[in-house]
């Protein structure tokens, strides 16, 4: 089930709300829990079994790692070395196993049939199970917090389940960590200001979603698929459009799901920072997909020693990292050699000692071009299903002697609401960095505030429901993540 | 005393209206959730919607609704689409999104629909030859196939002798170009030299066996400007037009067959469903330009019998009753006899296409001894049927509309090519049981010959098949046929190997060499043009409808003219 179907907006929401305030507080989180596993069983199928069997190995790995972690009543943390080392390295081991096997062992066997098609001729593809990345990664982010002490383990199965399978988060994040909302799991508070707080926040996230990344990303699809006619114009076109498509369509996903969260009384970390607006590469990546970045940061990069052991060993960690951030994507040569773009970039700005303090006007809008610049060109890998098709792709954006018609494809698309859309789109992608329209109507009580919110409610929110209604299903794009 | 009360009372009011002015939008949209509850107010509404412009039932529950049936998404799917067709209002909604983009927005193409001055209508797909296929904007390589093709035809047509005729029924952009947009007329020009080509040598070939009706079109459009031709917000002719189409027919046929006074007016404003705002999602049907009724009467000409299919009725709205009439599939055949006035002798045959509907039918069937209308998408309309005809038939005539031409030339020489004449020969083929797969097939996919069709069926994922085909000339262009039965409205797609590629990064069937076309429910004859060079083996064939059986009579591979 998706955010933006009628059967989410208009039963499953609706139904999950009043059943959960009508609980009594004893059964709330049960409340949750039933809705949520129902949620990914609606859109998951058979894989809820393997979402349960994901939930369970990793609070008992969980639990396993706290015994060895922690001595008597003691509250103060011991470490047992080898064999918290043990259940540390069998939470990964599953945890990778389980995304490996999903995720990329269609994408092995390929690699092994080009060279020796014989060995797995009769590899039958394995379907993928939908946010199992986003899922796993929470769940091995508990162990491994368990395991350093950041967290308390938790003891019920239930709560634990909770916090993975909880429907808002579950299968496109944000990737909320444990420590985050373990609190919020045993306690939380709830008001008409919050259940109105977060059916806005919803309502804004919707409107980027159905509105605005929907609208534009015909015009993506024309120039981007495969075997679609392309010509210098329609490439930069393509590529504007991906560009405006890919951020309101993320970054509106967890708008909802932050706003879903907070109707009922959680609170999730921030997932969007308006990332077009960065000044360099590393800057783009605290804004971008945040707790993924962050994910990364804290169990992949700061384990590998971060920076603090010289900028060769940094340069190699920060390579592994970005090389882990393209693989986490997608099984596809394009993901990592996206990851390996961004990777170097990053290295290439740490090595060249680039600080962004004290900036002029003139240097921060320059900055942020070519910062733009090399994120759209990143894009363009992301985007193409092959490398040949990325190949193709750079070659009309460069050529610009090339004949410059657009196929019939691309010319519908590009009807008037894709041209508003991407302009609205990329005026409000292209604001100021300081501006963050989603935070700011969460905490702002201005009248500019109240008006937007109005607008959001009274126009842009009864619009979205009006293509919602009319219009064909549209999956998330970070479903296939 | 009651000066502080006031004072607590005034900052208290501001207070609380601002905190519920700052809960009104959150609410506002929450309560934009209880949507489904206007059902109470909306069914009728929403029935006639579905029944009427998207001629449709409205999706099931899902069938099965035992225990392990919900571990599936296929039932959360259906679930799904079951809730979409009863949102209330839904069509509404639809027309809201349409006028909002019309009007507000200023939108002037819609998909298929291009919106041109005047309130005009055009139907967007038909500017080239066809109205399927990438794009709709045909290349010189297909009208070469197409041409190439057009001398079986003419073998068979003159086998015939001169009873086999063509009616070529023109676009309403072809009539009435004054109302397109720039938009539509830049798209026209691209194809115009295509069509030219395939429409000049088409009637040279034909000479007077083409019954023509560009020019009575336009002769009839300058006379009487006044009486339009086509609505024009329908694809497809008015009354008038129909009556221009008729009388061209009659008198190709017999030359004093046709008397103007046949013609009558009915004084009354027709009621129509207009295709093109259908398909634009309106539910209006009343067209913005009322169009007078003509109809045809000729006296002294009585039905003697109507038959839909081998059923006997006594009148049209008998067999309507019966729901029979909308049935593509049926021969609807009219035997007439007359006390004393002419009629066309003979049986004849019409293959006919959504020009001459049942009401068409009705009036031209006066001028005919014994006439049987065909639909061309029939599906009783097999090869042998064809055959049969040829000896069974006086006079044959075979009505398709320009916009269908392409495919006309493409496929028909294929059912008439019953070995007696000289056809191309394929390069590559696997037809009737000598099917050699090789290679995987598709999960849970299983194969069996039965009765000379390949079945091809899988339970749970998209079927496929390989195929192992000669390495193939790089300097070539090739295309494949493929004639097989689907379950469902579906796509199949073609992967296809090529040295042009990068093959070295692993991808063996990469979307990147793909191409897709749709299939129909039934029998479908289809053709894949690959262009790449250098086309080498294997290929696969892949439903992507999923589960069900697929029963592929024959794959043939044909090399291209150069």
């Amino acid at each position: 089930m998706v955010f933006s179907s009628a059967s989410f907006l208009f039963y499953f929401l609706p139904l999950v709300l009043v059943a959960y305030f009508v609980s009594p507080k004893s059964v709330k989180n049960a409340t949750l829990l039933i809705a949520s596993l129902f949620f990914y069983l609606w859109g998951g199928g058979r894989f809820t079994g393997m979402l349960l069997i994901s939930i369970t190995v990793n609070w008992l790995m969980g639990l396993w790692v706290d015994r060895c972690g922690f001595q008597g009543k003691d509250t103060k943390l011991r470490h047992r070395g080898s064999l918290k080392k043990v259940a540390l390295v069998s939470a990964w081991v599953f945890n990778i196993g389980v995304l490996g096997y999903y995720k990329y062992a269609n994408f092995l066997t390929e690699q092994v049939n080009a060279i020796s098609p014989s060995i797995f001729s009769d590899w039958d593809e394995i379907i993928l199970p939908i946010g199992i990345s986003f899922f796993t990664f929470q769940a091995l982010s508990y162990v491994i917090d368990v395991a350093q002490g950041i967290t308390p383990v938790q003891k019920r199965w239930d709560k634990f389940a909770l916090y993975v399978a909880f429907f808002p988060q579950l299968i496109a994040g944000p990737i909320v960590r444990y420590r985050d909302i373990a609190n919020q799991i045993e306690r939380r508070s709830h008001s008409w200001a919050k259940v109105s707080q977060g059916m806005t926040r919803f309502a804004y996230g919707l409107v980027k979603k159905v509105v605005i990344a929907d609208s534009v990303a015909r015009v993506a699809e024309a120039t981007f698929d495969p075997g679609a006619p392309l010509s210098f114009s329609a490439a930069w076109l393509g590529l504007a459009a991906y560009m405006v498509q890919l951020y309101f369509d993320f970054s509106g996903y967890s708008d909802m799901a932050i706003g879903l969260g907070r109707l009922f009384g959680f609170r999730f970390p921030e997932n969007f920072c308006r990332p077009y607006s960065a000044i360099s590469i590393s800057d783009f990546w605290r804004r971008w997909h945040m707790t993924l970045s962050q994910w990364i940061r804290d169990y992949i990069y700061i384990p590998l020693g971060g920076s603090r052991q010289g900028n060769g060993a940094t340069y190699r960690n920060l390579a592994i990292a970005f090389l882990f951030t393209g693989i986490w994507h997608g099984a596809n040569w394009t993901f990592i050699l996206w990851g390996i773009y961004h990777g170097g970039w990053i290295i290439v700005e740490r090595w060249s000692g680039w600080k962004r303090r004290n900036l002029s006007l003139t240097q921060t809008v320059f900055c942020r071009a070519i910062t733009l610049l090399i994120v759209m060109m990143g894009w363009v890998i992301f985007r193409s299903e092959t490398v040949g098709d990325a190949v193709n792709y750079y070659q009309h954006l460069i050529n610009s002697g090339a004949n410059n018609a657009w196929s019939m494809d691309l010319q519908d698309a590009w009807n008037r609401q894709a041209q508003l859309c991407l302009m609205i789109g990329g005026v409000i992608a292209l604001l100021p960095g300081e501006i963050n329209l989603g935070r700011y109507l969460d905490w702002s009580t201005s009248s500019f505030a109240t008006g937007v919110k109005f607008a959001i409610a009274g126009v842009g929110f009864p619009l979205a429901l009006l293509l919602t209604i009319s219009n064909e299903f549209s999956a998330f794009l970070y479903f296939q993540f | 005393m009651t000066t502080s009360r006031r004072k607590s009372s005034s900052v208290l009011l501001p207070k609380i209206s601002a905190k519920a002015i700052a809960l009104a939008p959150g609410l506002l949209c929450l309560c934009l959730l209880s949507y489904p509850l206007l059902k109470v107010v909306s069914s009728s509404f929403d029935a006639n919607y579905l029944e009427v412009v998207e001629k449709r039932e409205p999706k099931r529950f899902p069938k099965r609704t035992y225990f392990s049936a919900w571990l599936r998404k296929r039932n959360y799917r259906q679930l799904s689409e079951f809730i979409d067709d009863r949102l209330p209002f839904r069509g509404l909604a639809i027309q809201t999104k349409q006028v909002l983009a019309e009007n507000i927005l200023g939108e002037s193409r819609f998909t298929a629909v291009d919106m041109g001055k005047n309130g005009w209508l055009y139907y967007r797909l038909s500017y080239g030859l066809e109205e399927t296929g990438d794009g709709n904007l045909i290349d010189g390589e297909r009208v070469e196939y197409a041409l190439n093709n057009l001398q079986y035809f003419l073998q068979w047509q003159t086998a015939q002798r001169r009873k086999v005729r063509v009616m070529a029924v023109p676009n309403k952009h072809t009539i009435y170009p004054e109302y397109l947009s720039k938009q539509a007329r830049d798209d026209l020009e691209k194809s115009q030299p295509g069509r030219e080509t395939l429409y000049e040598k088409f009637g040279e070939s034909q000479d007077k066996r083409l019954i023509d009706l560009w020019d009575a079109h336009e002769s009839a459009k300058k006379k009487s400007p006044e009486k339009l031709l086509y609505f024009p917000e329908d694809t497809h002719h008015s009354s008038w037009g129909s009556i221009v189409l008729m009388r061209s027919l009659v008198q190709s046929l017999s030359s004093d067959l046709w008397n103007p006074k046949d013609i009558k007016v009915h004084g009354g404003y027709g009621n129509w469903g207009l295709d093109l705002k259908h398909i634009l999602g309106y539910a209006a049907f009343e067209s913005e330009q009322e169009l007078p009724l003509f109809y045809l009467e000729r006296s002294g000409v009585e039905t003697e019998r109507i038959l839909v299919g081998d059923r006997e009725f006594s009148s049209l709205a008998e067999a309507a009753d019966k729901g029979l009439l909308g049935d593509r599939d049926s021969i609807l055949s009219f035997l007439q006899n007359s006390d004393g006035v002419p009629l066309i002798p003979g049986r004849t045959l019409v293959i006919r296409d959504s020009f001459l509907e049942v009401s068409q039918q009705k009036s031209l069937s006066q001028y005919f001894q014994s006439v049987d209308y065909i639909h061309a998408q029939s599906k009783s309309l097999s090869q042998e049927f064809i055959h049969q005809s040829a000896k069974n038939y006086d006079t044959i005539i075979i009505a398709v509309v320009e916009r269908n031409f392409l495919s006309f030339l493409e496929t028909l020489p294929r059912y008439l090519n019953d070995g007696n004449i000289q056809g191309e020969k394929p390069i590559f083929q696997q037809i009737n049981g000598n099917f050699e797969l090789i290679g995987k097939l598709g999960e849970k996919t299983k194969t069996k010959i039965d009765n000379g069709f390949l079945e091809v069926t899988s339970r749970k994922a998209k079927p496929f098949i390989t195929l192992k085909i000669p390495q193939l000339n790089a300097e070539k262009s090739y295309k494949l046929n493929l004639s097989v039965e689907s379950p469902r409205l579906d796509r199949v797609d073609l992967y296809y190997q090529s040295d042009y590629q990068l093959e070295l990064l692993g991808e063996k069937f990469s979307p990147a060499r793909r191409i897709s076309l749709g299939l129909k429910p039934g029998e479908n004859n289809i053709s894949f043009f690959l262009q790449s060079a250098g086309l080498r083996s294997p290929w696969k064939l892949q439903f992507e409808g999923g589960e069900g059986t697929y029963k592929i009579e024959s794959i043939e591979i044909f090399e291209l003219p150069d």
